[in-house]
C-alpha cells in the first residue's frame, strides 16, 4: 500500500505540558486509521498538528513523500487535508451553503457566487446521497445528526485526500453514531480517501478501523490490527 | 379536514419564515410604535415632525452601522460617542480655521476615525484585551483629545457649503440621504462579499472560523475600523445639524447606538442579525423619544422608558431564539 502521510518525530509543548513527545506515524492510501488513548494522551493535538492548526515545535510532516510546512489550516486544506471536529465547528447563524463553503467560497469579481455554490452543493448532496432538506436553513435549526452531516459534508466539498476525524460521533446518539461511522467507512473505501480518527468508543473502533494506534503521554506505544485485539487489551495498553 | 390541515401547514410555514428572518420582529415593534403614535400623538405624522425625525435618527443610525459590525463579530465598541465628539470638533476646526472644504474635512475625520477603530481592533486581537475594556479606555482618551484640541470651547462654523448640508433635498434632509447612501453601499458589501460573510461567521463561531484557516483577527480589525469610520461620519453629520463643533457632543451616545443595534435585532453575542436592523433600531429609539416629547412626557421619565424598551427588545429576541449562546 502506498504511504500518503508520514509524521516523523513530531513534538509539541504547551507551556510546561509536553503534549507530543516525538510521534512517528504512517498513513496509507485508502486506510482508516484509529488512534486511541486516555484523556490527555495527545490524540487531538496530533490531529491538529497535521491539520495545520498547531505548528509543531520540531519534527517533519510529509505528504506523498514531500515535506510540508503548514502555517495555518488553509495551507493544509489546500493540500487536501480536512478535519471533522467533535463539536462540529459550524457557524450556527449561517446557512448550510455558507457553512459548507466556509473559507473556500466561490466568488466572481469579489462577489460571492451563491448560485454556483448552491448548484455545486446540490450536485454533491446527490453524489453522496446525503439528505439535508433545506440547504438555505440556518444550521442552528438542524438536529445534532444533521449538523454533523453538514460538518462532514464541508470536508468533502473539495475532494480531500486525507480526512482527520476528532471524536466525530461523541455528540451523537448511539444510532446516529453507528450511521456516521458506517458512512465514513464506506466513503473512505469508495473514494480512495485516507482517514485518521480519534474516538473513545472502542467496539466501533474495532468494527470500523483498518489499523489501531495506541497513544500514551504524547507517544505512540502500540499498534494493533482490529482482528487481533479486543477492548480489554486496548484498555490495558491505554492505562498501563 | 384536508383543507383545515393545509391551512395549518401554511400557517406553520408562515410562522417559520417569520422566525427565520431576524428583522421582522423589530419591524413589528416599529409598526406597533407607529400605530400607537396614530392613536396617542397624531402630531407625530406632521411632515415637519417626520422630517425632523429622519434628521435626528441619521446620526444615531450611521454610528449604529459601525457598531453593528463590531457587535456582529462578538465584540463591543464603547468609544463611538467619543469618536462622534472628536469628529465633530475636528471637522469644525478644519473648516472654520484651516479653510478645508466640508468634503475634505469629512474625508480627514473618517481617516482619523478609521485609525482609532483600528487601534481598538489591534488592542483586542493582538494585545488580547477584552473589547469592553479597550473601548472604555478609548472612550475617555478620545474625549480628552476632543477637549484638548478645542480647549473645551465651542467652535461655530460659518462655511455656507457646510451649513447647506442641513437643508432638505427631494423632501428629505440631506444628512438622511448621506446616511441612506452609506447604508445601501455597506449593505451591498455586507451581503454579497466574502468579508461580509466572515464578519457574521467570526461572531457566530470564532474558533471554527480560525480552524478553517480564515484570518479572524483581520476580520475583527476590519469591523473596529469600520466602526471608527462610521462614527466619524456620524460626528460630521452631527456638526451639520448643530452648525458647530461642541467638544461635549456625543457624550453618552454609545448607549443609544448600542441600544439601537440591539433593539433592531442584532444579538450582543454576535453572529445573528443584519445591517437593516440598525435602521429599524435607530428608527424605534428615535420615534419613542419623539413621541414622548410630543406627548409632553418629562425628560426624566424618558430615560426610564428607553431603558424599558431595551429590556423588552432583549426579551423578544430571547423568546425568538435569536440569542442562543
Amino acid at each position: 500500500m502506498k504511504e500518503i502521510l508520514r509524521a516523523e518525530n513530531v513534538r509539541k509543548t504547551f507551556g510546561a505540558i509536553q503534549a507530543l513527545r516525538g510521534v512517528d506515524l504512517s498513513l496509507y492510501r485508502g486506510e482508516l486509521l484509529a488512534i486511541v488513548g486516555d484523556n490527555g494522551a495527545g490524540k487531538s493535538t496530533l490531529l491538529k498538528v497535521i491539520a495545520g492548526i498547531y505548528p509543531p515545535d520540531s519534527g517533519r510532516i510529509l505528504i506523498e513523500g514531500k515535506e510540508v510546512h503548514f502555517h495555518n489550516p488553509m495551507d493544509a486544506r489546500k493540500m487536501g487535508i480536512e478535519m471533522v471536529f467533535q463539536d462540529f465547528m459550524l457557524c450556527p447563524d449561517l446557512d448550510v451553503v455558507s457553512n459548507t463553503f466556509l473559507g473556500r467560497e466561490i466568488t466572481s469579481y469579489q462577489f460571492l457566487n451563491k448560485k454556483l455554490m448552491i448548484k455545486i452543493l446540490k450536485e454533491k448532496l446527490k453524489d453522496l446521497k446525503f439528505d439535508i432538506p433545506n440547504i438555505k436553513k440556518k444550521v442552528k435549526f438542524l438536529s445534532g445528526g444533521q449538523q454533523q452531516m453538514v460538518a462532514i459534508l464541508r470536508t468533502l466539498m473539495f475532494d480531500p485526500k486525507i480526512l482527520l476525524l476528532d471524536e466525530p460521533t461523541a455528540n451523537l446518539s448511539a444510532a446516529a453514531a453507528m450511521e456516521v461511522m458506517a458512512f465514513i467507512k464506506e466513503l473512505i473505501r469508495a473514494r480512495n480517501i485516507s482517514g485518521i480518527f480519534v474516538a473513545h468508543d472502542l467496539p466501533s473502533i474495532i468494527k470500523y478501523s483498518d489499523r489501531i494506534l495506541v497513544m500514551r503521554h504524547g507517544r505512540i506505544i502500540a499498534e494493533r490490527l482490529p482482528e487481533e485485539t479486543n477492548t480489554v487489551e486496548l484498555v490495558q495498553l491505554m492505562r498501563a | 379536514m384536508a383543507r383545515n390541515s393545509l391551512a395549518l401547514k401554511m400557517l406553520r410555514s408562515v410562522k417559520e419564515k417569520y422566525q427565520s428572518i431576524d428583522e421582522l420582529k423589530s419591524l413589528t415593534g416599529l409598526i406597533a410604535i407607529f400605530a400607537a403614535a396614530a392613536v396617542f400623538t397624531p402630531k407625530f405624522y406632521l411632515p415637519q415632525n417626520l422630517m425632523m425625525l429622519l434628521g435626528q435618527m441619521s446620526v444615531m443610525a450611521t454610528s449604529a452601522i459601525g457598531e453593528a459590525f463590531v457587535i456582529l463579530t462578538g465584540s463591543i465598541d464603547l468609544s463611538v460617542g467619543s469618536i462622534i465628539g472628536l469628529a465633530n470638533v475636528v471637522s469644525a476646526i478644519l473648516i472654520s480655521q484651516y479653510n478645508f472644504s466640508p468634503y475634505m474635512a469629512l474625508f480627514t475625520v473618517m481617516v482619523i476615525g478609521g485609525f482609532i477603530g483600528l487601534a481598538n481592533g489591534i488592542s483586542v486581537t493582538k494585545l488580547k484585551i477584552p473589547s469592553f475594556v479597550v473601548t472604555l479606555a478609548t472612550l475617555t482618551i478620545v474625549r480628552g483629545i476632543a477637549y484638548l484640541i478645542s480647549g473645551g470651547l465651542n467652535i461655530p462654523v460659518y462655511n455656507e457649503e457646510f451649513l447647506r448640508l442641513n437643508e432638505v433635498l427631494y423632501g428629505v434632509p440631506i444628512i438622511f440621504w448621506i446616511y441612506f447612501i452609506s447604508l445601501i453601499a455597506i449593505l451591498i458589501f455586507f451581503e454579497t462579499t466574502r468579508l461580509g460573510l466572515y464578519i457574521r461567521a467570526v461572531g457566530s463561531n470564532e474558533i471554527a472560523v480560525r480552524n478553517l484557516g480564515v484570518d479572524n483577527d483581520g476580520i475583527k480589525n476590519l469591523a473596529f475600523t469600520m466602526s471608527g469610520v462610521y462614527s466619524a461620519l456620524a460626528g460630521f453629520m452631527l456638526g451639520v445639524r448643530l452648525g458647530a463643533g461642541y467638544p461635549h457632543s456625543g457624550i453618552g451616545y454609545e448607549l443609544d447606538v448600542i441600544a439601537a443595534v440591539v433593539v433592531g435585532g442584532i444579538a450582543l453575542t454576535g453572529g445573528a442579525g443584519s445591517l437593516i436592523a440598525t435602521f429599524i433600531g435607530a428608527m424605534i429609539m428615535t420615534s419613542i423619544l419623539n413621541i414622548m416629547v410630543l406627548a409632553g412626557i418629562g425628560a426624566f421619565v424618558q430615560y426610564v422608558v428607553r431603558g424599558m424598551v431595551l429590556i423588552l427588545a432583549a426579551l423578544a429576541m430571547r423568546k425568538a431564539g435569536v440569542i442562543v449562546k
